[in-house]
């Protein structure tokens, strides 16, 4: 992992990519911008782990994440993969419980990171963003509730 | 009767950071329904328009899938709690079946009034969605359960 400093509008740029935080005044965007870092991770390395407490957002600025659930037998169960524009972590940040699943590079990737106290900051002043936020978290809820659904049968 | 509801409300997590004179407002322009044990709060694939804000009783989540008898029971909600909440967020049909498990009294809401609150006070929308990731959490949880069941 390390740090490094983008150009300003770069950073703009790649948080205007995330779909809850689309078509909002770019000024709106700025206290988000400047609570955020870029970190690169190699192929294979680990984002975040289920259990630890959630310190920042993550946006996938390019490469591919996996979001998995570790298995007592060392094994993992992927959930999802996220690509460039989608982002993960938003529930620690927003319940303050601990991190839910675990997170890793599938192969060289930029993530840039928001930290908790922006992303708060920036949901309090920002209603309209923290509605989309919330149906992106129904339609999640939805999937998962119809998996669950049909996952019992078997 | 209206200001027994505002006192109510005042208790509820979601409404904490209303002051009482909005308190009084968002009962008066909610509709407080009453459920006996057994009464649907709302019904899985029906239109939806509006949430319900749990003040007393007790209430059960379930969805039915077409290929199993029985419906998968997601959650027990009581007083604090909200139900009918995603489908008046994203417009889509309920997905779940709410039945009260004992008497249950609840505010309902209804999609503008909801709207008109969370712009009013933004802490509403933020407690709100909480709510809304404390949810999927449960969901996440009884995968996760199903998940190693189903592995070991």
């Amino acid at each position: 992992m390390s740090l490094d400093n983008s150009p300003h509008d770069r950073v703009i740029a790649s948080l205007e990519a995330v779909p809850f935080l689309q078509d909002l005044d770019p000024q709106i965007l700025e206290p988000l911008a400047r609570g955020s870092s870029l970190r690169h991770y190699g192929a294979g390395e680990v984002i975040c782990e289920q259990g630890e407490a959630g310190d920042c957002l993550y946006i996938v600025e390019e490469g591919e994440v996996e979001i998995f659930l570790p298995l007592q037998d060392g094994g993992r169960t992927s959930l999802v993969t996220l690509h460039r524009g989608q982002f993960f972590g938003e529930m620690a940040l927003i319940d303050e419980q601990p991190r839910s699943a675990s997170a890793a590079a599938r192969q060289p990737t930029q993530i840039r990171t928001v930290d908790r106290e922006s992303f708060r900051h920036f949901l309090f002043a920002n209603p309209d963003a923290v509605v989309r936020l919330m149906m992106h978290l129904s339609s999640i809820i939805r999937e998962a509730n119809r998996q669950l659904a049909s996952a019992r049968e078997r | 009767m209206k200001s027994e509801t505002a006192l109510d409300l005042s208790s509820i997590t979601l409404f904490r950071s209303i002051p009482s004179s909005g308190l009084t407002a968002l009962a008066t322009r909610g509709t407080p329904r009453t459920f006996a044990a057994g009464d649907v709060l709302m019904r899985q694939g029906q239109h939806s328009d509006c949430l319900h804000v749990i003040m007393r009783g007790l209430v059960q989540v379930e969805r039915s899938h077409p290929q199993i008898l029985s419906p998968v029971v997601l959650a027990e909600l009581g007083p604090g709690t909200t139900v009918g909440e995603m489908g008046v967020l994203d417009n889509l049909p309920r997905s779940a079946t709410v039945t009260a498990l004992e008497e249950t009294h609840t505010l309902e809401l209804s999609a503008t009034v909801l709207g008109e609150t969370m712009q009013e006070y933004p802490a509403v929308a933020v407690s709100l969605l909480r709510l809304l990731s404390k949810r999927l959490r449960n969901t996440d949880e009884l995968m996760e359960e199903l998940l190693r069941r189903h592995l070991s």
